[in-house]
């Protein structure tokens, strides 16, 4: 049997998911002792009438896919930027094979570091501080500070016209599709739905395990309420309508899976009696 | 150029890098030159890499190696992290010198930064470090063992004090702890200055550099619950009792006296309110 190279992706992605916005994703299969939990691995196209951007960039395994995706999105135009949240393999390590695609293409964010890991992309580095904005023509993406982050050169994304807030890190949480004998692990299953699709709501276990492993630091740092107020108060000051994190299913209904993240995060935290 | 720590067992590898505002892994105003560090373990002709630099020294990681293993000699090479300061020159290694094996840990693949030929070539010689992690993942209490050359090994833990999917290796036989991105406070005031602080060395380091440079990364100590870090930090060092710090970047701390220093320097910024 031939190995498989390429990461699994959704058959049912990519998915327009919002005005302009396209939601494009590999999903993972994560294989635990009593069952199989998928987590994402995504990315996400916005389109205007004269420019793009894509936010993070998948993993180097899935680039073909990716690469033959953004093909048909882009029919023949230039991707004009890339927005990589921040400098992990799975956020950013296709910004080399963007680069030579799209030689011009300009990468965007909070670019420190970037200089020492792919010193041949620096003509292509435009640092962008929380606040900026890009036009890309009748639509605009605005850089925002991440309040949930694991690297400290992370930054978050806005679309105002499509109301989408991109939050990498933030706001992920592994997802249980639906399991089927035989194809335990493809689809069709949940992997291209958004959260109020979804048959049964996000578990809170599911995003304890995601925040337990890839937000380490949860397990010290008793904020939880602190942290997730702040973020409730950015969606009101923006207008957020949904948002996109890198590894889960598009949340389409924020103001329910909120307090399902909110209470995951806090239970990844480990120290409650050594609190005084 | 490379700087011996032991002789024929272990050298440090990699360049400086100068603290100029675009590094986010140090302090805003941070100044100085910051090393950026390699290390080679090496056993009569067995080779053991820890971490491979960042991609900006690629000749100078390179040369060093051919200098120390021989051109297109053969290499295993451990990650402590998946993260680009340690994993940058995986590929042009590749293109090198053998890799006979690649210690990792967690759920990225680094040969997944490779195409498809190279990476079906090169599948068979992964070994993941971290095959029983549980879901809770504290620390693995010495989870695994490379072994660099018959009778020398390295033990490899995955560390309570961490912010990514990290390891720490243990050799005894140089009584040297590769601590990954902690302890990464020193620094130079020239790109060539002095990579190693040892007993020689006029050691200005003060606990506000050595929090600046945590806190910097772990942005999120100061508001933690930092006694079990410390806790867990004093007895892995009365444990082993190292003679040396090997950081992935930052001076390399050598000597019993330097390193139970900044081991106090790291449980003094492990207390927030001290510091
Ligand atoms: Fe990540
Ligand atoms: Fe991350
Ligand atoms: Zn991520
Ligand atoms: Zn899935």
């Amino acid at each position: 049997m031939e190995e498989q190279l390429i990461e699994t992706m959704s058959s049912d992605l990519p998915r327009s998911v919002a005005k302009g916005v396209t939601w494009m994703s590999s999903c993972l299969p994560f294989h635990l002792a009593d069952r199989v939990i998928h987590g994402h691995n995504s990315t996400y196209l916005v389109q205007g009438e004269h420019s793009s951007i894509l936010v993070d960039t998948g993993n180097p395994s899935s680039w073909p896919i990716i690469s033959r995706t953004l093909d048909a999105l882009l029919d023949g135009r230039q991707l004009t930027y890339v927005f990589p949240t921040h400098p992990e393999l799975p956020h950013t390590g296709n910004l080399p094979r963007l680069v030579e695609k799209y030689p011009d293409i300009k990468v965007v964010g909070d670019i420190r570091d970037y200089h020492l890991f792919y010193p041949q992309i620096v003509p292509n580095l435009h640092a962008k501080v929380p606040g900026d904005r890009i036009e890309l023509g009748g639509q605009e993406f605005t850089v925002v500070e991440a309040l949930i982050r694991d690297l400290p050169n992370t930054q978050w994304g806005f679309v105002p016209e499509a109301g989408v807030l991109f939050t990498a890190d933030g706001f992920c949480y592994m997802h249980r599709p639906e399991l089927d004998d035989e194809d335990p692990v493809h689809l069709p299953g949940e992997c291209g739905l958004t959260t109020s699709e979804l048959r049964e709501p996000v578990a809170v276990e599911n995003a304890a395990f995601f925040t337990g492993s890839a937000l380490y630091w949860a397990r010290f740092a008793n904020d939880a309420d602190a942290v997730y107020d702040r973020v409730l108060h950015l969606i009101d000051d923006l207008g957020v309508k949904s948002v996109a994190p890198t590894h889960g299913n598009f949340i389409s209904n924020i103001r329910d899976v909120e307090p399902i993240i909110r209470a995951g995060h806090k239970r990844a935290y480990r120290y409650e009696t050594a609190q005084p | 150029m490379f700087n011996t720590l032991h002789a024929g067992k272990l050298a440090v590898l990699g360049g400086s890098i100068p603290l100029d505002g675009r590094v986010s892994w140090v302090s805003r105003g941070a100044t100085g030159f910051q090393p950026s560090n390699a290390y080679l373990l090496t056993d009569g002709s067995s080779s053991l890499l820890i971490d491979s630099g960042l991609a900006v020294h690629t000749e100078e990681i390179l040369d060093d190696l051919a200098g120390l293993i021989g051109e297109g000699g053969g290499v295993s090479i451990f990650f402590t992290r998946p993260e680009m300061d340690c994993v940058s020159n995986l590929e042009p290694i590749a293109g090198r010198f053998d890799i006979e094996r690649l210690f990792t840990g967690g759920v990225i693949n680094p040969f997944d930064a490779f195409d498809d030929l190279s990476r079906l070539a090169l599948r068979g010689r992964r070994h993941q470090i971290d095959a029983q992690r549980t879901e809770e993942g504290d620390s693995m209490a010495r989870a695994a063992e490379i072994e660099i050359a018959p009778g020398r090994v390295l033990e490899v833990e995955s560390p309570l004090l961490r912010l990514l999917p990290t390891f720490w290796g243990w050799d005894k036989e140089t009584g040297t702890l590769f601590t990954s991105d902690t302890f990464t406070h020193g620094v130079m005031d020239r790109p060539d200055g002095q990579r190693i602080i040892d007993s020689t060395v006029e050691d200005t380091t003060t606990v506000e550099q050595v929090a600046g440079h945590l806190y910097a990364k772990y942005e999120w100590i100061p508001r933690s619950t930092c006694e079990p870090l410390r806790e867990w930090l004093r007895d892995k060092f009365d444990t082993l009792a190292p003679e040396v710090i090997a950081p992935s970047r930052g001076c390399v701390l050598k000597g019993r006296d330097v390193v139970q220093r900044h081991l106090e320097f790291m449980l003094d910024a492990l207390t927030p309110q001290l510091v």
